[in-house]
């Protein structure tokens, strides 16, 4: 009994790959119900109307923006410490779906605003420092796409140098206006 | 033997090493006059160029002459960036930087130091003839000054890392804009802020404290993680 051999990319690649199937279904499950208890189950909102039920997508999206953030950090620290090739990879593997998530948050976010705050992009602490982590995951993105024009081992050791940027920034970013990681969110 | 082997030891102090680089990158920057000027002209050319754009309204040129200034310094900074790295790399410097005796990290921290020297000082220099252009107070000046020399050698380590990291890349400079610009996002935030606190009569001291608190933090890490990050490049 040992879960420590998942920790070998040799291992843990056939497991992802029976896996991945598997996940997919359930994502589609929870995505349908969760979109139908949120679009069509849950009752209108008395004060903001229909428009309220952005925040089914939208604050989900922003969560997993910071949450994804946070845990790309934490494989970030492990892979400099361990020294384990998977953490690296499983840091690569989580920007893109950040990235969306982040995107997500804004977009919505922005759609949320025009009809409630009568604008679509205001200069705020919170806005603004999502616009940031998403910069950051680009930033993050195109350093990881442009190595990936090296060979292999080069890559992976690459992989694990990139991880002393992404812990330099999640160090930095709450100090960049607005505490992104504890903040009350705009719902009211 | 054993006084010969103490003389070997204090040659290969991190001191040592770090003095070594230092020396060097100055010297070549002092040879070649030719980029330190351009930094600086580019520096005041963009901070010119505001009030030929906006209009030479005063009022409106004050107020935003903290973020005008600013931003142009990071920008300068941003160009000079692949200087710290970029030619080592290029002439096979780098590697024999990297197997010699001195720590890594020494010989980082003395060229982040000597491109600070270059890049950094002289905007922060010539920071308050800019400022006095868009008709800043001389209290505000004093201001632009420190927040500039606090934050200057801020943009340089973090620069550094960014260098590291997209040695030998093709494409490395916009890479590198893409990476470092985000993260210079807090040292804007604080330095423009420092001024703006002063031209609204508030102490400034706060922010000018948080920029401080920025630069020991790095002068403490910055090194160790360049050095990392030169000796994954270089594999």
């Amino acid at each position: 009994m040992s879960l420590y051999k998942y920790s070998s990319p040799a291992v843990f690649f056939p497991l992802a790959g029976k896996l991945v199937p598997w996940f997919t279904v359930l994502a589609v499950v929870f995505f349908v119900i969760g979109l139908y208890l949120g679009l069509v189950a849950a009752p209108e909102d008395f004060q903001q109307g229909e428009v309220y039920r952005i925040i089914f997508i939208h604050v989900p999206a922003a969560w997993m923006a910071m949450f994804i953030y946070l845990v790309m950090a934490m494989y970030g620290v492990m892979a400099l410490t361990f020294n384990t090739r998977l953490s690296a990879m499983m840091m690569e593997a989580l920007a893109p779906t950040g990235a969306m998530f982040t995107a997500l948050a804004l977009w919505t976010g922005a759609l949320w605003g025009k009809p409630t705050w009568g604008t679509y992009w205001a200069w705020d602490a919170r806005m603004t420092s999502t616009l940031i982590l998403l910069f950051l995951y680009i930033g993050y993105l195109a350093l990881v796409t442009r190595l990936k024009t090296r060979s292999v081992p080069i890559r992976l050791a690459r992989c694990w140098s990139s991880s002393v940027p992404l812990m330099c920034r999640s160090f930095i970013f709450p100090l960049s206006g607005g505490i992104p990681c504890i903040r009350v969110h705009r719902c009211r | 033997m054993i006084a010969r082997q103490t003389a070997v030891a204090t040659t290969f102090a991190p001191e040592h090493g770090f003095l070594v680089a230092f020396a060097r990158d100055v010297r070549l920057a002092v040879r070649s006059k030719g980029e330190v000027i351009q930094a600086l002209a580019f520096f005041v050319v963009v901070v010119s160029l505001f009030p030929l754009a906006i209009g030479p309204e005063s009022v409106l040129l004050k107020r935003i002459a903290p973020g005008v200034v600013w931003v142009a310094a990071l920008l300068s900074v941003l160009l000079t960036l692949p200087r710290i790295l970029a030619s080592d790399y290029a002439d096979g410097t780098l590697d024999q930087l990297a197997l010699s005796v001195y720590p890594l990290p020494a010989i980082m921290a003395g060229k982040i130091v000597a491109h600070w020297l270059m890049a950094g000082l002289p905007l922060a220099l010539m920071s308050p003839l800019r400022g006095f252009q868009f008709g800043l107070e001389s209290r505000e000046l004093v201001v632009l000054y420190a927040s500039l020399m606090l934050g200057t050698p801020v943009l340089s380590m973090i620069g550094a890392i960014g260098a590291a990291l997209t040695i030998g890349v093709r494409g490395g400079s916009i890479l590198l804009a893409l990476l470092v610009l985000p993260l210079y996002i807090p040292v804007l935030i604080f330095g423009a802020g420092a001024v703006e606190q002063a031209m609204v009569g508030i102490d400034a001291s706060a922010n000018l404290s948080l920029l401080g608190a920025i630069l020991l933090l790095g002068g403490l890490v910055v090194p160790f993680a360049v050095a990392v990050a030169v000796k994954i490049s270089l594999d």
